[in-house]
């Protein structure tokens, strides 16, 4: 499999996407390229490149045409295209950077075929403002161990575009509830309970567009629904050329293994909205007697959608942290300081029963 | 010579008035003075020396023992037209009453008339219902002053009056010792009808105390002394454990609050953001009544007098009541006489019905407010 690094048109620098001004900047010589520009420069290049020059020699005498290998533990092995050193990637790798030259290394074989994805959404939020967002996270939270928030604990950051799989559909659901009314009254001799028997019947239909499932298993689902939403409005085609600089992987859980996640979301919206059309303030008793969901004109898509990776290491743990490269929503869990903990108990306790015992005295006494 | 004489003119004058002033002020504390008043008062001679006396004796018991005035009065002509009237006149302006609301109770038989009223006042006016004073006065004249039966009939009176009297105080010890005294009755009353309840309990203890060494002591002992018992849910140690654990609650919610947030990794439970917010949910109701089930239960509804022109105090009846279910809840109707005094009362005939559950308000003809019955017999 082949691997691909853009390089700077100017000095051959390998170029990055800049999240700031969404192009590919050049770091040595600060030169900007948009997405388009260097696929089209990339594809000319190639393709004088393919042809090349016509020397006749003994095949077999060039280059190893297997460009990766596999090793015994299952990761395979790719040749970096600015310093030849070898990079490991896993299964699902997309785009990574070379451990020797640091230069970006993006395997298209990977985003080809089945597994190009329709979507990406660029990063919008470079390291340090997701560094910044994580901050302000930490930030109001009375138990967190002092230790952990000021301390530079964090010991790896990563960009990575994540696999999503975008379900849209039009849904339709119908409701039947049983519901009972009571009226009581009295006149001078008895007193009457009158119980009404109802059958509440609920229709509606709801669109949904781009329902994300994250289609990664190495990536926690918890986390990724958390920092959702994603504004798929602002989402481009997928193009190799977003890749550059951050990781991604591909999906390795299918649209069919996902789609029930999506339609489990779909289908307590559309059954809260059916729910909530039954006044049950006017009945003293609802229960729902049936119900069914029914989804038409569904559409798949398969998206690229940007996550920034925290990694902190606290006592001897590694805590995550994930942050929307989009809108910069943080959300992982924090530790808990029990000294803290046991401190703000006793003063919440004390305070709030002293304050409730002169209330008491003030208004009861 | 002479200004010396216009000096000793002058100083009498002031001397004078000053003695009118003093004098002004000490007649009512004479007046009020219950003990030279005659408890019975028999101008239509309707009892012996003897009844008199026995009535008298019976009527010292209440007085010491209960704190209020008891009034016996009989009369051929009376002065006002209404004998309501005539008993609240009798009570206001003889000065009968005991301590500062002058509790007291008469009862006036017009011979002339064929006519009975009771007048109450002060605290008394609390202690006996409507139904009370209508039972009291008409026992004994439909009973007794209907047969000629006056000692007899007075007797039986004084005896009904006491168990009333008693049966009433304990029930309002009871009720204040429970807290549970619902009172919808002027604020005023109500907390005198209280207190007066405590000082006889107080006076009453006292008296058994001091029984042993010297009664006669207990007996004279008036007026009665207002002694202010603690209340025990007022004590102020008792609301620290409800501020504990209220306190410990609050604790417990907010550290759960903080806590939650230290973990925000949670999966989403719907899909609402992703709604497309142009088309809105369209959804289309239907109603069907399938089904309607009216059962009815028949009750026993107590008879209740909702008059809302009068003050009333509600209690629960005596069991000796509680028998007559039309009267398991009655109340004590209040008016002004015309000597702008408080009474309750009732009156009748001894021959004509009145109504037993409520009791008419009037005032006397010096502005005293007075309860009271009245009858002919």
């Amino acid at each position: 499999m082949s691997t691909k690094g853009y390089k700077c048109p100017c000095c051959g620098g390998n170029l990055v996407f800049s999240s700031d001004t969404q192009k590919l900047e050049c770091p040595s010589c600060g030169n900007k390229v948009s997405v388009n520009a260097i696929r089209q420069y990339a594809e000319i290049v190639e393709s004088t490149d393919g042809r090349g020059d016509t020397y006749e020699w003994e095949e077999g005498s060039s280059e190893n045409p297997i460009q990766w290998k596999v090793k015994e533990d299952g990761t395979k092995v790719y040749t970096c295209p600015s310093c030849g050193g070898e990079v490991e990637a896993d299964e699902t790798t997309v785009s990574t950077t070379c451990p020797y030259c640091d230069s970006p290394v993006i395997l298209p074989e990977q985003v080809s075929g089945e597994f190009k994805p329709d979507l990406i959404i660029p990063f919008m939020l470079d390291e340090g403002a997701a560094k910044e967002a994580y901050k302000k996270f930490c930030k109001g939270k009375k138990l967190l161990p002092k230790a952990f928030q000021f301390e530079n604990r964090i010991k790896e950051v990563k960009g990575v575009y994540v696999p999503f799989w975008l379900f849209s559909c039009q849904a339709e659901g119908t409701m039947v509830f049983d519901a009972q009314k009571t009226k009581k009254w009295k006149d001078s001799s008895y007193e009457y309970t009158r119980d009404d028997y109802y059958l509440l019947y609920r229709e509606g239909e709801m669109s949904f567009e781009h329902v994300p499932v994250d289609g990664s298993t190495e990536m926690d689902d918890a986390y990724m629904e958390s920092i959702e939403p994603f504004d798929i409005g602002k989402a481009e085609q997928f193009q190799e050329g977003y890749l550059s600089g951050f990781e991604a992987m591909k999906f390795d859980l299918s649209k069919e293994e996902c789609r029930g996640r999506a339609e489990e979301r779909i289908k307590k919206t559309l059954e809260d909205a059916l729910m909530k059309s039954v006044k049950r303030h006017q009945y003293t008793d609802v229960t729902v007697k049936s119900r069914s969901i029914s989804c038409t004109k569904g559409r798949i898509k398969y998206a690229l959608l940007p996550v920034w990776l925290l990694n902190l290491k606290y006592k001897d743990r590694i805590y995550h942290f994930a942050v929307n490269g989009q809108t910069g929503k943080v959300t992982g869990e924090l530790p808990v300081d029990k000294g803290m903990f046991c401190k703000y108990a006793l003063s919440v306790f004390a305070g709030s029963s002293l304050l409730i015992y002169i209330i008491m005295i003030l208004f009861l006494l | 010579m002479m200004e010396e004489g216009q000096k000793m003119k002058r100083i009498r004058f002031f001397a004078a008035a000053l003695v009118c002033l003093f004098m002004v002020n000490i007649m009512p504390v004479t007046a009020s003075d219950e003990v030279n008043l005659p408890k019975v008062v028999d101008n239509a001679e309707l009892l012996t020396e003897e009844e008199e006396a026995e009535l008298t004796g019976l009527i010292n018991t209440i007085v010491t023992e209960y704190e209020t005035d008891v009034v016996l009065v009989t009369e051929n002509q009376r002065q006002e037209t209404d004998i309501q009237a005539e008993a609240d006149m009798l009570f206001d302006s003889n000065g009968y009453g005991i301590g500062e609301e002058k509790d007291g109770v008469l009862f006036l038989v017009d011979m002339g008339a064929g006519e009975w009223s009771i007048s109450t006042h002060g605290n008394t006016i609390n202690l006996l219902t409507d139904y009370d004073i209508n039972s009291l006065g008409e026992t004994a004249a439909r009973g007794y002053f209907s047969n000629g039966k006056f000692g007899a009939g007075f007797k039986n009176y004084l005896e009904s009056l006491a168990t009333k009297i008693e049966s009433r105080k304990d029930y309002l010890a009871q009720s204040q010792s429970e807290g549970e005294e619902s009172t919808d009755a002027y604020a005023g009353n109500n907390q005198s009808a209280d207190n007066q309840t405590e000082s006889s309990q107080t006076a009453g203890n006292q008296t058994e105390d001091s029984a042993p060494s010297d009664n006669s002591e207990a007996v004279n002992k008036t007026p009665p002394v207002r002694v202010e018992t603690p209340k025990e849910p007022k004590s102020p140690v008792k609301y620290i454990i409800p501020a504990l654990i209220l306190g410990l609650i609050i604790s417990a919610v907010y550290m759960a609050v903080i806590w939650l947030k230290m973990k925000t990794a949670y999966k989403q439970e719907n899909a609402d953001v992703y709604k497309c917010k142009d088309t809105s949910a369209r959804i289309r109701k239907n109603e069907v009544l399938l089904t309607s089930d009216l059962r009815k239960v028949p009750i026993i509804q107590e008879s209740r007098d909702t008059q809302e022109n009068y003050s009333t105090t509600r209690y629960q009846e005596s069991s000796k009541h509680q028998k007559q279910s039309k009267y398991k809840e009655s109340r004590t109707t209040v008016h002004t006489s015309r000597s702008g005094e408080k009474h309750g009362g009732a009156s009748g005939s001894f021959t004509q019905e009145k109504p037993k559950e409520s009791t008419t308000v009037h005032t006397s003809r010096n502005g005293e407010k007075h309860g009271g019955g009245s009858g002919k017999f």
